[in-house]
C-alpha cells in the first residue's frame, strides 16, 4: 500500500491578511488567516502551509507571530515559507512551532544553505520550493521572489540538485496554473517525481478530487491547495472522502479518529 | 497525595519545544523547560522532544550536561517519553551523518528507511498498530531513520511506509519512545500524549 496521500491547505499571507493571487500576481484579500487555519484543521487538513508572499520583496519576515499563534491552538504540522534567508531564520521559525520550512529565493542564491539546514535540523525539515513556469515542450524554469525574477535554471535539473544538497521535500508550484482552477501541470509533476526520491507536493490549479488523483498518479505525495479551498469550490472533508472512493489512500477523516 | 502535574521538557536546541509544550499544557500539565543540568528539576515525567539530526542532538544534550540527569531520573524510577528524534536518542546509537552514541536506555539502534521501497523521508500520516489500543491509530510521522530495538519485547507499536514495516514506538520499563509526533496528530495525538505522560498508557 502506498503512503497516505496528504491534502494540505496553503495560506498565502500578506500580513495581517490571508491573500490569494492568480499566477502569483494580483493579490486579493481573502480574510483572517487564523480563522481559515482553524476551519481547515477542523475539516481534517493533514498539514497547514503558510507562505509570506511579500517577504522576499521587502526582505522581512512578518510571519513568526502568526506561526506561534497557530501552533498554540492547532495541533497539526505546519510548513512555513517566505523570506527565510539563514539557518538562524529557520531556527526561529522552528522555535515558534513550525515543523518545516519552505525555501526558494535564498537557496537559489546560496544552494549550500540547503545542506547547512539539513545538517542542523534534519533533511525532513527542509522543503525546497520550485515555482515554475512552462517554457514549452519539456522545459520549465523556476522563478524566485514570488515569481518576479527568472533564474535561468531548468526545473528538473534544479530539483535533482536541491535533493542532492539535502532537501527532504519539494514543493512544486506550477505558476501557469496557480489560482486558475485549471488542474495540475501533470507533465511537470511526472518529470520531477520520476527524477527524485523525496516526497513531492503538487501545487497550482488543483481544484477537484480528479485533479488531486492525477497528482497522485503522477507520483506526488500530496497536494497543496489554496484558491479552491478559500473560495469554497471544494471542502477538505469531501475531497478526502472522494479521493478514498477513487482509490487514493488518505488518512480517514472523522472527529476523534482524525 | 496526587502526583505532581509538572513535566520536564528537555530543551537541547533541537526545535519543536513550543509545540510540545503547548500540547502538554493543553492536556493540563505544568511544563518545566530544562535547558541545562544546572536547571534540573524533579518531575514524574521527562519528555525529550526533538526535530533534527541525531549527532547534533546528542552533542547538545551532552554539552548542556543533560545526559546524566536523564539517566539518574530513570534510575530513580521516573518516566521518560521520547518523541521522534527524542525516541531515537533513547537507543544505543545511530548511523545518521556518521555513527553516534545515544542514551542507551533501550537496547538497539536507529536505522535508515529504505528509499527504494518508498520516498524518504517518510512525511505524513500512518496508522500505528499495537496490541495496546491506546497506541494504535493515525499519527503524524516525519523521519528518515527508524527505531530498531534489538529486543522484540521493546516493540510497542509498528507502522508501515509504502509496504515497509518499521517500529513506531518502543518501550522498556518506564521509558517510552514514539517515532511519530503526538503533538502534531490532532485530538488523537493529544490523548496519547496525556496517557504517556501520566503513566496510564
Amino acid at each position: 500500500m502506498s503512503p497516505a496521500f496528504r491534502v494540505i491547505p496553503r495560506l498565502d499571507i500578506k500580513s495581517p491578511n490571508l491573500v490569494k493571487g492568480i499566477r502569483l500576481e494580483g493579490l486579493r484579500v481573502v480574510g483572517d488567516p487564523s480563522e481559515y487555519a482553524r476551519r481547515y484543521y477542523s475539516e481534517g487538513a493533514d498539514e497547514l502551509m503558510y507562505q509570506d508572499i511579500v517577504a522576499s520583496l521587502y526582505e522581512r519576515n512578518t510571519i513568526p507571530d502568526l506561526v506561534a499563534s497557530t501552533a498554540r491552538e492547532l495541533f497539526v504540522p505546519l510548513t512555513v515559507g517566505g523570506g527565510i534567508r539563514t539557518a538562524q531564520d529557520v531556527r526561529e521559525l522552528l522555535a515558534r512551532g513550525a515543523d518545516r520550512v519552505a525555501m526558494n529565493t535564498a537557496v537559489v542564491a546560496t544552494p549550500s544553505l540547503i545542506g547547512e539546514c539539513a545538517e542542523l535540523f534534519g533533511t525532513q525539515c527542509v522543503t525546497v520550493a520550485l515555482e515554475s513556469i512552462h517554457l514549452g515542450g519539456d522545459k520549465w524554469e523556476p522563478l524566485t521572489d514570488c515569481g518576479r525574477n527568472r533564474t535561468g535554471l531548468d526545473t528538473v535539473t534544479w530539483a535533482r540538485a536541491a535533493v542532492d544538497l539535502g532537501a527532504g521535500e519539494l514543493l512544486l508550484t506550477s505558476v501557469d496554473r496557480d489560482g486558475t482552477f485549471s488542474g495540475p501541470d501533470a507533465n511537470l509533476l511526472e518529470r520531477v517525481c520520476s527524477s527524485v526520491r523525496v516526497p513531492v507536493l503538487a501545487h497550482g490549479g488543483i481544484t477537484t478530487s480528479e485533479h488531486a488523483r492525477q497528482c497522485w498518479e503522477s507520483g506526488a505525495s500530496g497536494v497543496v491547495i489554496a484558491a479552491a479551498l478559500h473560495s469554497g469550490r471544494i471542502r477538505l472533508n469531501e475531497l478526502k472522502s472522494d479521493l478514498s472512493e477513487l482509490g487514493v489512500p488518505v488518512r480517514p477523516f472523522g472527529g476523534e479518529g482524525g | 497525595m496526587a502526583e505532581s502535574r509538572d513535566v520536564v521538557v528537555i530543551d537541547y536546541g533541537a526545535g519543536n519545544l513550543f509545540s510540545i509544550s503547548r500540547a502538554l499544557e493543553s492536556v493540563g500539565r505544568d511544563v518545566r523547560v530544562v535547558s541545562s543540568g544546572e536547571e534540573w528539576v524533579q518531575a514524574p515525567t521527562v519528555v525529550i522532544p526533538g526535530v533534527g539530526a541525531f549527532g547534533e542532538g546528542m552533542r547538545n544534550l551532552a554539552g548542556r550536561g543533560l545526559v546524566q540527569p536523564i539517566l539518574d531520573h530513570v534510575d530513580s524510577g521516573g518516566r521518560v517519553v521520547g518523541i521522534c528524534l527524542g525516541a531515537q536518542l533513547l537507543l544505543d546509537s545511530s548511523p545518521e551523518f556518521g555513527t553516534h552514541d545515544g542514551l542507551g536506555l533501550i537496547p538497539g539502534a536507529a536505522q535508515s528507511l529504505d528509499p527504494t521501497v518508498a520516498r524518504v523521508p517518510h512525511v505524513g500520516w500512518a496508522c500505528a498498530e499495537s496490541s495496546n489500543s491506546d497506541v494504535s491509530g493515525w499519527f503524524y510521522f516525519v523521519h528518515s531513520f527508524a527505531l530498531a530495538p534489538s529486543r522484540e519485547d521493546s516493540v510497542l507499536a509498528t507502522a508501515s511506509h509504502g509496504g515497509q514495516e518499521f517500529v513506531a514506538a518502543i518501550r522498556m520499563g518506564r521509558v517510552t519512545g514514539v517515532q511519530f509526533h503526538p503533538e502534531k496528530s490532532g485530538p488523537r495525538g493529544l490523548r496519547l500524549l496525556e496517557g504517556l505522560v501520566n503513566g496510564s498508557i
